[in-house]
C-alpha cells in the first residue's frame, strides 16, 4: 500500500511548472515553483513542521501546549496541521486586511482568530504582533513561534526549498526569485543555492509601502517609506530577523495593481490560479526582464493559492472599487 | 685554438669601435635571461602550485577512498550509503606497497544553530592509525575533539557563528539524509577550530568523536567511507588499481569501490594540469623569442663584418669556415644570457620561497601564496633548449653568409 501516515508528510517537493505565455517576452526559461501544492495549500507549511519540530526539540513547546501566532493567515494554515496532528491549541492574530477565506479557512480549522487592525504602528498595542505577544505572556504553556524573528522559518528552507529548487533544475538555475515578507524563504532558499553556486542571483520582491528596498540599498529604516498597501504575505514595516540582506542581491518593487492584474493573467493564460503575491513575484521577474539572457533559469516561487483571494483580486468589483480595472 | 675560435675570441673584446654591435650585444643577452628567467620562474610557481594543491587535497581527504559506488553521485561530502569492509581485508590493503595509513571515516549532514544563525555542515568521526596526526598541521586552536559532545569547527565556521573555543553550539542531525526529517539535537563543545584554506572543506566540514558518532547514527561497523593514505601521494593511480581489484577478488561485491582522488575531484585535477599546457605554451613562446634575437643578432653582426667575412673568403675561408666564427661569437652571448637568466630566475624564485611576497586568494587557489618548486631538471632541459636554439638561429646568417661575394663584401663600407 502507498499512502502518508498524516497530512503533514505530504510537505514539500512541489513541482516545478515552466511559464510559456505570461513570460513570452522574458529572455531565458521562468520556472514557478507552485507551492499552492503543499497539503495547507501554500509555501509555509514549510515553516510549520520546522517551528514546531525546533520548539519540541528544545523543550519550548510541551504536551498540550497553546501555540499563539501573527499570520497573515498562511503560516497559520501551516501550524494548524501540524497542531492537530500533535494535539496542540492554535491561536492566530491577523491583521484585518487579509482575506475573509483567509480567516474562515482558520476558523475551519478549529484555530481561534484575533483580527487586528492594520493601520497601526507595529509596537501599538492593538498591532497583531503585540497582540499575539501579550497572548503569549497571558496564555500558560503556550509558545509564540514568532515566525519573523525565528530561524527556524530560514532553516526550513534551507533544509527543504533549496535543496528541490538545485535538484529540480539540475544545479542549472541562476535566478532566484521571491517576495520578502518574514524573509525566511527568499534568505533560507537563497543560502543553499549559493552555497551550492554563489553566481546565482537573489532577486526579492517587496510592494510599495513595505521598507526592505530602502533598508537594503541605504541601510537605513526609513519609516516614510511605510504605507498601508493590498497586497497580502508581502513586505513589512519591520526588520525580520529571517531577512539576511546580504543574500538577497536586488529588491524590486511593484505595485498593488501590476500585482492584482498578474495573478489574473496567470490563472487566465496560464492556468495557474495563484495568490496575491504570487502575480507580485512574477511582475518582479518581467519588470526586470532586461537583465536576464538566453540562457538564464528563473525559478520564481508562487506561495499560496488563488482561492483565498476569490473576494479580492479575482472578484471584478473588488478591482473595480480599488480602481486596478 | 682553431683559426674560426681565435677570430671568434678577438669579435668578443670589448674595445670593439662597432657601437651598434654592442647595444645589439647587450640587447641579446638580455632578451636571452628575461626568457630563461620568465621559463624558470613559470616552471618553479607553476611546479609548485600542482604540487601544494595535491598535497593539501591528499592530506585532508586521503589520495583514496573506499566507499559505496553509488557516493560517487551524491553532493560534496554526504556519504549515505554506508558499507563495512572486514578487518582481514583492510589489512591486505593496509600491506598493499606504498600505503601508509587507513581511516575510517562516518560522516553526516548536520545543522549548527545558535540565536544568530545557522550553518549547514557535515559532521565527521574519524577512527584510524593516522587519525592522531591527521588535520594536525591545520588546527589552528584548540585541539581534536576527544570525548563525546565535542566538535572541531573550522575558521569559516566559527567566524560565521560567531563562535570560540569552548562555546556550546546546537548541532541538529539529519540522520538518514539532507532530505528527511529525521534529525535529533545535541549541544556540542567547540574544542577546536581549524583551517586549510580550500573553501569546500571549510565550509562544509566539522569533525566530532568517532564512537559519539557511531552511537547517534546507530551504525555497528557500517563506516561511511574509508580514507586511505600513500606514502607517495603521485602513486594514487596505480595504488587506487590494486585496491579496486582486492576488493573485487575478496567480496566479489562492485558496489564497494575504491577512488583516487583525481576521480573524486575532476575538476580541480584538469585545472592542475592546465598549469603544464602553460608552463609548456610560455617555454615555447619564450624559446621563439630566443631564436628571433638571436638570428637578428647574427644577421647584425654578419652585415657589420661583411668586409671582414669578403677579406676572409678573398683568402679562401669556406662558407662554413666563416659561419663558425659567428657560431663561436653567438655561443659566448647565449653563455651569458644563461648565466644572467638562472641568476635571477633563481633570485626571484627563492625571494618568494622565503619571503612569501606574492600572496594568493586561497578561495580560488587553495594556498594562500605562491608555492615555489625548483624542479631541477625542466630548467637544465629548458637551459639546454636555448643552446640548442643557436644553430637553428644561425641558419638566415649562414644563406646570407653565403651569397656575400668577394668583390661586393669588400666594396661594403
Amino acid at each position: 500500500m502507498n499512502y502518508s501516515n498524516h497530512i503533514s508528510d505530504l510537505i514539500g517537493n512541489t513541482p516545478l511548472v515552466k511559464l510559456n505565455k505570461v513570460t513570452k517576452d522574458v529572455q531565458g526559461t521562468v520556472l514557478a515553483k507552485i507551492e499552492s501544492f503543499n497539503p495547507g495549500h501554500s509555501i509555509k507549511d514549510r515553516i510549520g513542521l520546522q517551528l514546531i519540530r525546533d520548539a519540541e526539540k528544545k523543550g519550548i513547546l510541551k504536551k498540550g501546549g497553546t501555540i499563539i501566532e501573527a499570520t497573515s493567515g498562511n503560516t497559520g494554515m501551516g501550524l494548524a496541521l501540524i497542531a492537530i496532528q500533535r494535539g496542540y491549541k492554535l491561536i492566530c492574530t491577523m491583521s484585518d486586511k487579509q482575506s475573509k477565506e483567509k480567516i474562515d479557512i482558520l476558523k475551519a480549522m478549529d484555530v481561534k482568530v484575533h483580527i487586528c487592525p492594520t493601520n497601526v504602528a507595529p509596537d501599538h498595542p492593538d498591532s497583531y504582533y503585540s497582540v499575539a505577544k501579550k497572548l503569549n505572556t497571558e496564555i500558560p504553556n503556550s509558545f509564540y513561534p514568532n515566525q519573523y524573528d525565528n530561524l527556524s522559518n530560514k532553516k526550513a528552507h534551507y533544509l527543504t526549498t533549496g535543496p528541490e529548487i538545485w535538484e529540480q533544475t539540475d544545479g542549472k538555475i541562476t535566478h532566484f526569485v521571491a517576495g520578502v515578507g518574514t524573509g525566511g524563504t527568499i534568505s533560507g532558499t537563497a543560502k543553499f543555492l549559493k552555497e551550492k553556486n554563489k553566481n546565482i542571483k537573489v532577486w526579492g520582491i517587496d510592494p510599495y509601502g513595505s521598507v526592505f528596498k530602502k533598508y537594503h540599498e541605504t541601510n537605513t529604516f526609513d519609516e516614510k517609506e511605510i504605507y498601508p498597501y493590498m497586497t497580502e504575505g508581502i513586505g513589512e514595516d519591520i526588520i525580520p530577523k529571517n531577512v539576511d540582506f546580504q543574500l538577497i542581491d536586488l529588491f524590486e518593487k511593484v505595485s498593488d495593481k501590476d500585482a492584482a492584474l498578474m495573478t489574473r493573467k496567470l490563472a487566465k493564460e496560464e492556468g495557474i490560479l495563484a495568490g496575491y503575491s504570487c502575480g507580485a513575484a512574477l511582475c518582479g521577474v518581467i519588470q526586470l526582464k532586461n537583465k536576464l539572457k538566453k540562457n538564464d533559469v528563473v525559478v520564481v516561487i508562487l506561495p499560496d493559492h488563488g482561492s483565498r483571494y476569490l473576494a479580492k483580486i479575482f472578484n471584478d468589483e473588488w478591482m473595480k472599487k480599488n480602481k486596478f480595472i | 685554438m682553431n683559426i674560426e675560435q681565435f677570430i671568434a675570441k678577438r669579435l668578443n673584446k670589448k674595445n670593439t669601435k662597432k657601437q651598434y654591435s654592442k647595444s645589439i650585444t647587450k640587447l641579446c643577452i638580455l632578451s636571452i635571461s628575461s626568457c630563461l628567467a620568465i621559463i624558470i620562474i613559470s616552471i618553479c610557481t607553476g611546479r609548485g602550485l600542482e604540487k601544494e594543491i595535491k598535497k593539501n587535497l591528499s592530506s585532508i581527504n586521503s589520495s583514496i577512498t573506499i566507499e559505496n559506488y553509488y557516493n560517487l553521485n551524491s553532493e560534496n561530502f554526504i556519504k549515505n550509503k554506508y558499507i563495512s569492509i572486514e578487518d582481514s581485508t583492510l589489512k591486505e590493503i593496509q600491506n598493499i606497497r606504498n600505503v601508509k595509513s587507513i581511516n575510517k571515516v562516518i560522516s553526516t549532514f548536520a545543522i549548527l544553530s545558535n540565536k544568530n544563525d545557522f550553518v549547514g555542515i557535515i559532521l565527521n568521526g574519524l577512527k584510524g592509525s593516522s587519525q592522531k596526526k591527521y588535520l594536525n598541521d591545520k588546527i589552528i586552536s584548540g585541539r581534536k575533539p576527544i570525548n563525546k559532545f565535542e566538535i572541531l569547527i573550522s575558521k569559516f565556521q566559527s567566524d560565521k557563528l560567531g563562535l570560540n573555543l569552548n562555546d556550546t553550539i546546537l548541532s541538529s542531525f539529519l540522520r538518514k539524509n539532507k532530505y528527511e526529517y529525521n534529525d535529533t539535537h545535541s549541544k556540542l563543545t567547540v574544542c577546536g577550530i581549524y583551517q586549510t584554506e580550500i573553501e569546500n572543506f571549510d565550509k562544509n566540514l566539522c569533525f566530532t568523536n568517532y564512537e559519539y558518532l557511531r552511537k547517534k547514527l546507530k551504525l555497528n561497523d557500517k563506516v561511511s567511507y574509508y580514507q586511505v593514505f600513500l606514502k607517495d601521494i603521485n602513486k594514487f593511480k596505480e595504488v587506487n588499481y590494486v585496491i579496486n581489484n582486492k576488493i573485487h577478488d575478496i567480496k566479489n561485491n562492485y558496489e564497494i569501490k575504491s577512488f583516487s582522488i583525481n576521480e573524486k575531484y575532476p575538476n580541480i585535477f584538469n585545472w592542475i594540469s592546465l598549469f603544464k599546457k602553460n608552463i609548456i605554451l610560455i617555454t615555447i613562446i619564450m624559446l621563439t623569442v630566443c631564436l628571433i634575437n638571436i638570428s637578428i643578432f647574427l644577421i647584425v653582426m654578419v652585415v657589420e663584418r661583411s668586409q671582414m667575412i669578403g677579406v676572409l673568403k678573398s683568402f679562401g675561408g669556406s662558407n662554413f669556415q666563416i659561419v663558425k666564427i659567428f657560431f663561436y661569437r653567438s655561443i659566448n652571448i647565449v653563455f651569458k644570457g644563461l648565466f644572467f637568466g638562472n641568476f635571477f630566475g633563481f633570485l626571484v624564485c627563492t625571494a618568494q620561497k622565503k619571503f612569501k611576497i606574492i600572496k594568493l586568494n586561497p578561495e580560488s587557489y587553495f594556498v594562500n601564496e605562491i608555492p615555489i618548486y625548483f624542479d631541477f631538471y625542466s630548467i637544465f632541459l629548458s637551459n639546454l633548449l636555448i643552446f640548442v636554439l643557436i644553430p637553428i638561429a644561425i641558419i638566415i646568417p649562414y644563406i646570407k653568409i653565403s651569397k656575400l661575394t668577394i668583390s661586393n663584401s669588400l666594396k661594403i663600407k
